[in-house]
C-alpha cells in the first residue's frame, strides 16, 4: 500500500474534521504541518476525532482495518501524530501490517 | 488556531426501533435476559458471548467471540458500522467468575483469564464502541461490577480485583468521553440467580448478602430498570458512577 493513497485519506479525514480541529477554512496545510502536542493544533479531543475517523477511513477506502492506539505509537521517540507526515509514515506501517 | 470541541449533549430523538445496542454475555443470565427485554422494547440488538446464543429475534444479531480479542472486536465493532451505522449504548456484562480460591491458591493463569474477560474485555469493548459514538456525540455506557468489589470476601481475590478494577477504570473513562456526549457508569448488582452465582458457595453466598440492606438475591427486573434510567437521553449528568444494587 503506497504512502500516496494513505496521505490522501488522512487529507480527506482533516477535510472533513475541518471545523471539529479548528482549521480555518482557507488554510492550506502540508505533510509538516503541525497536529499534536508541541506547536500543534490539536487538543486530545481533537486528536481523538481525527483518529476514530482516519481508521474508519482506511478500512472504508483501502479495505484495511488498523487500530492507531498501537503500543509502538507510545514508545517511539518522535510521536506518530506529531505532523501529518507522521502520521502518514505511522499508519502506512499498520496499514502494510494490517 | 485551537481546536474547537463544544461541551453541547446531543438529545437524540429518535424511536427505539432505530436505536442500537451492543450486549456482551448474552449466551446465558442476565446478558441475555436484558438481550431479549431491549429487543422486546424495540432496540436493535447485537450480542456476543464465546458460544452460540439461542436468541430468535429479527432484530437480533450474534457474535461468537472472546472480548479480549482485539481483531476479533474490531471486526464486529466494524460490522455493526456497516449495518447500523451507529451504536447508541454499551452494556458490558461479560464476566467469569472462577471458582472460589485462596490467594495462595490462585493461579497466575487463572488470575490473566479473570482479568482479561472482566476487564480488558470491557476496556476494548469501550474503546471501540465510542468510535461509533463520538461521530454522533451520543452514547451510554453501562459497566457491570459487583457487591464482591465493596464487600472484599475471601476467596474471591480474581474476581473481585477485576471487579474493581473496572469500577476505577469507568471514572476516568468517563471523564474523557463526556465531552462527546457519552456517559459512563457501573451497575453492580447484587447477586442474582445465573450460571454465574451458581459458582459459588450458597452458605457463603448467604453470609455475605446478611451483609446488605436487603438480604435476598436479587432479581432480573432490578437491573434493567436501573439500567433503563443510565441510558435515558436524559441521564447526561449521571457518568463515572457506580450504582449498588440491592442496598449493599
Amino acid at each position: 500500500m503506497s504512502n500516496q493513497k494513505v496521505t490522501q485519506v488522512i487529507f480527506s479525514a482533516i477535510d472533513e474534521l475541518k471545523d471539529v480541529l479548528g482549521f480555518e477554512e482557507n488554510y492550506h496545510y502540508t505533510l509538516e504541518t503541525h497536529l499534536f502536542g508541541e506547536g500543534g493544533p490539536l487538543d486530545s479531543l481533537g486528536l481523538v476525532n481525527l483518529v476514530v475517523l482516519v481508521e474508519q477511513k482506511i478500512e472504508d477506502e483501502l479495505g484495511t482495518r488498523i487500530v492507531l492506539a498501537d503500543e509502538r505509537a507510545l514508545s517511539q521517540n518522535e510521536s506518530p501524530f506529531k505532523t501529518i507526515g507522521t502520521l502518514v509514515q505511522y499508519v502506512s506501517v499498520l496499514a502494510q501490517e494490517g | 488556531m485551537a481546536a474547537k470541541m463544544t461541551n453541547k449533549i446531543n438529545s437524540h430523538s429518535f424511536p427505539p426501533s432505530s436505536r442500537v445496542m451492543l450486549i456482551s454475555g448474552t449466551s446465558r443470565g442476565i446478558g441475555k435476559y436484558l438481550a431479549q427485554y431491549y429487543l422486546s422494547r424495540g432496540f436493535k440488538v447485537i450480542g456476543c458471548s464465546r458460544s452460540p446464543s439461542n436468541i430468535e429475534n429479527s432484530g437480533y444479531l450474534h457474535f461468537i467471540l472472546n472480548v479480549a480479542d482485539e481483531p476479533q472486536v474490531q471486526k464486529m465493532l466494524s460490522a455493526i458500522r456497516k449495518t447500523y451505522g451507529r451504536l447508541d449504548y454499551l452494556l458490558n456484562n461479560a464476566a467469569i467468575n472462577p471458582k472460589i480460591s485462596p490467594v495462595m491458591l490462585t493461579s497466575l493463569v487463572g488470575m490473566q483469564k479473570t482479568f482479561e474477560t472482566n476487564f480488558f474485555g470491557t476496556y476494548l469493548l469501550s474503546r471501540e464502541s465510542v468510535k461509533l459514538m463520538i461521530p454522533k456525540k451520543f452514547g451510554r455506557i453501562v459497566n457491570f461490577g459487583s457487591m464482591a468489589a465493596y464487600h472484599h470476601v475471601p476467596g474471591e481475590s480474581a474476581y473481585t480485583a477485576s471487579k474493581a478494577a473496572v469500577l476505577s477504570w469507568t471514572r476516568v473513562f468517563a471523564k474523557e468521553v463526556y465531552s462527546y456526549g457519552i456517559t459512563c457508569n457501573v451497575v453492580s448488582p447484587a447477586a442474582i440467580a445465573t450460571d454465574l452465582s451458581a459458582q459459588v458457595d450458597p452458605a457463603a453466598l448467604k453470609e455475605v448478602l446478611k451483609r446488605n440492606a436487603i438480604p435476598e438475591m436479587g432479581k432480573f427486573e432490578d437491573v434493567s430498570h436501573l439500567v433503563n434510567y443510565l441510558i435515558d437521553d436524559q441521564s447526561h449528568a449521571m457518568t463515572g458512577q457506580t450504582l449498588y444494587l440491592g442496598g449493599v
